[in-house]
């Protein structure tokens, strides 16, 4: 994700009104797990329940000098169908496959039970307004 | 201080873990390795966010304080 760091993912999460509550109340684990990512250089997994939906964060690597974010997946699933409402992520599996061949994306979405793939920035302000869009 | 922070967090992910096998339609990680082939063509994130949430737990397990 293009120019953040976990704490300024967190933050600007924090603007989409669902979230600002679950956040708030496990922001001392937030802090507790940023720090072993960043002092053991493990992943950031953080789950937020709301009252239908499991909203997370998943980091896989953070950059050891900048401490910006290299690999990720933030999404949120509805819990009582099982369906992906939305998930960003930047993983490389779909570079193989034709549907994706033109974009071969290294930041996109995935969208409802099929997991439909579409283009997405990086940009962490295009994230955040996915979500306000779908939570608000 | 650092090694409740670490267990904190064990038992936090060990309960996110049922949370990522219940997405992946299966209940145990036995259950999820005996199907784990037709849950990575069923979905290749349903597949691996078990898996990455495994690692994860195994690489809290072994931080030494």
């Amino acid at each position: 994700m293009y120019n953040s760091n976990i704490n300024t993912l967190i933050k600007k999460l924090e603007s989409i009104d669902k979230l600002k509550e679950p956040i708030s109340t496990t922001y001392s684990s937030i802090l507790d797990n940023i720090m072993l990512a960043e002092d053991y250089n493990i992943d950031f997994r953080h789950t937020l329940e709301l009252a239908n939906e499991d909203f997370y964060i998943n980091i896989k690597e953070i950059d050891k000098k900048t401490k910006l974010i290299k690999n990720y997946a933030v999404g949120i699933n509805n819990r009582i169908s099982k369906i992906n409402k939305l998930r960003h992520d930047d993983e490389n599996h779909h570079n193989n496959k034709k549907v994706v061949k033109n974009m071969n994306p290294p930041n996109h979405k995935h969208e409802g039970s099929k997991e439909t793939v579409k283009g997405f920035s990086g940009n962490i302000d295009d994230l955040i307004n996915d979500y306000k869009n779908i939570l608000n | 201080m650092k090694k409740n922070k670490i267990i904190k967090a064990i038992k936090i992910a060990q309960k996110d873990l049922s949370m990522w096998l219940y997405y992946a339609g299966v209940k145990t990680v036995d259950e999820f390795n005996s199907k784990s082939e037709e849950i990575k063509e069923r979905s290749f994130h349903r597949y691996n966010d078990v898996i990455d949430h495994l690692n994860y737990i195994k690489k809290l397990e072994s931080i030494d304080v």
